[in-house]
């Protein structure tokens, strides 16, 4: 999902209030989830107790086919082989009873 | 109107740093404003403006944490200016530019600008400090991502201008060590053991590409500057620093923030009315939360072409007889956390020629640069021991 603007019809990052183009309203609407790589970061420190079992683990920033970018976890590859630009989807962990979380993954060519 | 060189920094005070603990952010404040007073041979009835920069007491809502009442704590009545100011790191020269303004356009006399914080606790890291987590909604976002810390938005930040540039780690620890050799010479610098490059590239990843000693200090102290008029500033008890220029800059969201910070705006407008280019500036004291910070400023400011940060960087050219010494006071790296004024508080010592073992000759133009968030909000200052 991302945020969409009615009144001039472009989209915005996801957790923006008011569209930064026009200041109106926006509403949550499907997106592609395609995305690029736009930055990556491997977290090492254990900076919470939930994560404590997973670093090292890499962190993305993608840019998503609607314009806005977005940071979230990368798995499903190591930090080694990414390249910026490289096309990402937007996939959903399966935490259980918790909410799934949104992450990427590389797309393979 | 030309501001340049009405408004001069009379006073500093700077407390004890790094893991005091069993005081304050009021505690420091206080006893860094009667040191800055003091050091400007005022009396404390004489200041008329107190501008306030709180930090993570307040945030964190510690008990003595900064607000408007530090004016009570400090016995002040009738003053004609008082505000409480928060653009993180870039707060400081946003104080200095806005007493500046004050003494200038007549609002107040003699202002006092002050930061203090007491984060650090013995049971109490700096990470911990620094990692603040919105559990719902969509803030929750980022954390329910592992993204929890300022070092893991930095190390995204940091590894575009890798990828783009081809900026290396041994490049940042170059700043690292720099930074070093300068806290060496200064007996206020809470980290001043010699540091190699070796040292820099074995430290531990904390969130790759940045290392353990990429990554700042977190200090508890307070320091204050007072600034009055330049006339005014001549007949106190220290060499008057005059504030030649200042800007402010604030990006907002673009898609470029990790590689462009508001030096680019701010940078421009303070040289502007300082009347000198990139080429006039003999000191650096620009904000480095992270190595990376300082590598991206430089290039913001013109020292160098975006992109070429890393090279510029290399071979001691921001070190003691480099050719721009840059963080001359170890910086926030290796000197102290006091925010803006880590790097605003070194420019002083350094335009009044008193940096001791560590003073740099030609220190006639000092360029201050403040960054706060991640590379969101940024300040300029530039001062000289020059009036104009």
């Amino acid at each position: 999902m991302v945020q969409h603007c009615d009144a001039c019809q472009r989209d915005s990052m996801v957790g923006a209030k008011y569209c930064p183009h026009c200041l109106s309203p926006l509403r949550w609407v499907p997106a592609s989830s395609r995305a690029t790589l736009h930055t990556y970061a491997v977290v090492h420190q254990k900076s919470h107790p939930g994560f404590a079992d997973e670093v090292p683990y890499v962190i993305a920033t993608g840019k998503l086919a609607e314009g806005p970018l977005m940071s979230l976890r990368l798995i499903g590859s190591d930090a080694a082989s990414l390249r910026i630009g490289a096309p990402l989807q937007v996939g959903f962990l399966d935490n259980g009873e918790a909410e799934p979380t949104p992450v990427f993954r590389p797309v393979s060519s | 109107m030309d501001f340049k060189g009405r408004a001069a920094i009379a006073g500093l005070g700077i407390t004890e740093m790094g893991k005091v603990f069993g005081r304050t952010a009021t505690d420091f404040a206080v006893e860094a404003i009667g040191m800055a007073i003091a050091d400007a041979g005022l009396e404390k009835d004489e200041i008329d403006g107190l501008l306030i920069n709180t930090g993570m007491s307040t945030i964190l809502a510690q008990p003595g944490a900064l607000g408007l009442d530090l004016q009570n704590a400090l016995g002040l009545t009738d003053l004609r200016l008082l505000n409480v100011m928060n653009s993180f790191g870039s707060t400081a020269g946003a104080m200095v530019q806005f007493a500046s303004l004050a003494v200038a356009s007549g609002l107040a006399e003699t202002v006092v600008c002050v930061y203090a914080d007491a984060p650090l606790a013995p049971e109490q890291g700096s990470g911990a400090v620094y990692a603040r987590s919105a559990l719902t909604g969509i803030e929750s976002l980022h954390p329910a991502s592992g993204i929890f810390t300022a070092v893991a938005s930095y190390a995204l930040a940091a590894q575009r201008h890798m990828s783009l540039y081809g900026t290396t780690s041994e490049q940042l620890g170059a700043i690292a060590v720099s930074c070093r050799q300068w806290a060496s010479m200064n007996p206020l610098a809470q980290m001043r053991a010699p540091l190699t490059l070796q040292d820099h590239q074995s430290s531990r990843m904390i969130a790759a590409p940045l290392r353990l000693l990429d990554c700042c200090l977190v200090s508890n102290g307070g320091v204050a500057i007072v600034v009055t008029s330049a006339e005014r500033a001549r007949d106190l008890r220290q060499p008057p620093v005059y504030v030649w220029g200042w800007g402010q800059g604030h990006p907002g969201r673009r898609d470029d923030n990790e590689i462009r910070t508001g030096a680019v705006i701010s940078g421009p407008c303070a040289m502007r009315m300082a009347a000198i280019t990139p080429a006039d500036v003999a000191i650096c004291e620009l904000y480095d939360c992270f190595t990376y910070t300082t590598l991206v400023t430089l290039e913001d400011y013109g020292f160098c072409k975006k992109g070429e940060g890393g090279a510029f960087v290399e071979n001691g050219r921001l070190a003691p007889g480099g050719d721009l010494p840059t963080n001359t006071g170890g910086g926030q790296l290796s000197g102290y956390y006091m925010w803006g004024m880590t790097p605003m508080s070194e420019a002083v010592i350094q335009a009044r020629g008193q940096g001791g073992a560590r003073q740099v000759p030609k220190n006639d133009v000092v360029l201050v640069s403040g960054n706060g968030g991640v590379l969101n909000y940024h300040s300029t200052v530039i001062l000289s021991p020059h009036a104009g």
